[in-house]
């Protein structure tokens, strides 16, 4: 094969020349494949909606109950608070183990990897809350997808608003990305022994958390009886930021690409 | 000085109680194709990590075009540095790694990069990690040089690359550096194949540097000689013995220094021959001294430090 057989394949890029700034080249770098990040979690909610569309029919055809008790029976479904988390943190955490070290090859530094990476992953959590918003819109519009089947319309992601099912999944989306780079980056300056420190520290922090709550006396049942669902998610928001600002400490001064 | 892209002092580089980098002090001028040799774990790629700033220093100076690299966003702007075992992310294929590289480096010649992807026949379609060891190779060869980066590293290039490819690569880097000269350090251990390429050699035995200087004053640093046991023992006299191989009766010496008179008329008359010594020679005679794998050599002092190595070949 010769040069000019292969050639042609190579993306013709007008921009190619032109270096991108210094956060947006990792910004860009992070949606270089559009499907790990744009794809993948729309296969992920389009499968899993599909899958609870079949269980809804199986049961409709099996089981001798009301279509309508089942439908508001599927309120109750938690599909779309677990279905995608797993993932995101496996993106995270490749994020720090895998982009980093090549990131870093081409001469991005440290500061600038952690910043277009916390950008890219902004955009990832507003682009999932946007996404699921409008899939709720569809679930409405199409009465829960032509079978009363409730994916998005359920209680854990507001119950139909479109306020706080955004804000789910956004929440959901920032927590587990940067918890995945929070460990990640562990993983990068100390290894095994470093994940395993910090997973008993952060169970120890959330253990003495509750002690000083329940000692003083804090009713943490109240704050969470009005506008559970956006309060959850201001909780799963604050604690993504802590989890962002604790992989920079971590990294700041970590070895990469070894 | 000015005229250096990278300079070290006293770098050192410890984990835990093993030291990697010892007290290192190093100059590479810029625009030098430099050669960065020694054996495995003798340092090269802690060294070019540094460099990169991809790995903390334990005590010392690294400087590259001037500054600190460390988190320095202006001089890693103009550097590259693939690994040997160099990570992508997850799911990349080739065409997302060079389109990727491009968005890096203000030098970036997006024409080379196609016409290297040619040359090295790379699968755009294809994912890293399925790639085999040689279009790994290829894939950091097509960014180190497409990048232009003022200061290149190139950490065992040419891994898993048959010899066509091989002399692929080093056409094309020669070519390349020729149009635009710049700053490559490129650690090897087929040093004859890369001997023409290099301006200049460090050589790295355990962390410390054992030799630093320009490839025609290293190789004119010592000599061979070569003949019957005997005639050679008799031959050498006193002189420093850098290496020594023995086929039979046959034995074939490094030596360091310049064949005088005195010797050329010696070696003629018992038949020896006397001919200049490769890098790859002088690096292993080094490399031997260390392991106590010469004979002859072991008796003498193997040098240490870049004051008794270059003590040994003057």
């Amino acid at each position: 094969m010769t040069t000019n057989q292969l050639s042609p394949a190579l993306p013709e890029d007008r921009n190619a020349h032109r270096p991108a700034g210094p956060l947006m080249k990792i910004v860009r770098l992070h949606f270089a494949d559009p499907m790990r990040l744009i794809g993948v979690p729309m296969s992920i909610f389009a499968t899993t909606t599909a899958i609870c569309v079949v269980i809804m029919l199986l049961l409709r055809a099996f089981v001798p109950m009301d279509p309508a008790e089942l439908s508001e029976g599927f309120r109750y479904n938690q599909a779309p608070l677990w279905c995608f988390g797993g993932y995101f943190v496996s993106v995270g955490a490749m994020a720090y183990a895998r982009t980093m070290p090549f990131a870093m090859g081409m001469g991005a530094t440290r500061r600038q990897y952690w910043a277009g990476t916390a950008i890219a992953l902004l955009l990832e959590s507003v682009y999932i809350g946007v996404a699921m918003t409008v899939f709720l819109a569809i679930e409405k519009a199409t009465g829960h997808w032509f079978t009363g089947t409730h994916m998005f319309d359920v209680y854990v992601m507001g119950n139909g608003s479109y306020l706080d099912i955004f804000l789910m999944g956004f929440g959901i989306s920032m927590l587990t990305l940067f918890v995945g780079t929070m460990f990640a980056s562990v993983f990068v300056r100390w290894n095994q022994k470093g994940v395993l420190l910090v997973v008993f520290g952060i169970i120890a922090v959330f253990l003495l958390l509750a002690w000083m709550l329940l000692t003083l006396g804090v009713d943490v049942v109240s704050f969470f009886s009005t506008d559970i669902v956006a309060r959850v998610a201001v909780v799963l928001i604050v604690l993504g930021m802590l989890s962002a600002a604790g992989s920079w400490l971590v990294l700041r001064r970590a070895p990469v690409g070894r | 000085m000015m005229n250096l892209a990278i300079e070290t002092r006293s770098l050192t580089k410890k984990y835990g109680n093993t030291t990697v980098l010892d007290n290192l002090t190093l100059g590479i001028e810029k625009n030098t194709i430099c050669g960065l040799l020694g054996r495995n774990g003798a340092g090269k790629t802690t060294l070019m990590s540094i460099l990169a700033g991809q790995e903390l220093k334990t005590s010392g100076q690294a400087r590259v075009l001037g500054a600190e690299p460390f988190e320095n966003a202006q001089v890693l702007a103009g550097l590259s540095f693939a690994r040997e075992n160099q990570k992508y992310p997850e799911e990349f294929k080739v065409s997302h790694v060079v389109r990727a590289a491009a968005w890096f480096y203000a030098g970036w010649d997006a024409d080379l990069a196609r016409r290297l992807v040619g040359e090295f026949r790379l699968p755009l379609k294809t994912p890293i990690k399925k790639l085999s060891r040689g279009q790994l190779s290829a894939v950091a060869i097509v960014v180190g040089l497409a990048s232009r980066a003022p200061v290149t590293f190139f950490d065992e290039p040419y891994l898993g690359l048959d010899a066509t490819a091989r002399g692929i690569f080093y056409d094309l880097l020669l070519e390349d550096y020729m149009e635009h000269p710049r700053t490559i350090l490129m650690s090897t251990h087929l040093i004859d194949e890369a001997a023409n390429l290099l301006e200049h050699v460090v050589v790295l035995q355990d962390g410390r540097k054992v030799l630093d200087s320009s490839v025609e004053e290293a190789t004119r640093s010592a000599f061979t000689l070569s003949g019957t046991a005997t005639a050679v023992d008799t031959a050498v006299g006193g002189r420093q013995i850098l290496r020594s191989q023995a086929l039979g009766g046959l034995r074939s010496v490094t030596i360091a220094g310049n064949p005088d008179e005195r010797l050329r008329t010696e070696a003629k008359a018992a038949g020896l021959e006397v001919g200049p010594v490769t890098l790859q020679e002088l690096v292993a005679a080094f490399g031997l001294l260390e392991s106590g794998e010469s004979s002859l050599a072991a008796a003498s002092s193997p040098p240490q430090t870049q004051h008794e190595a270059e003590e040994a070949i003057r």
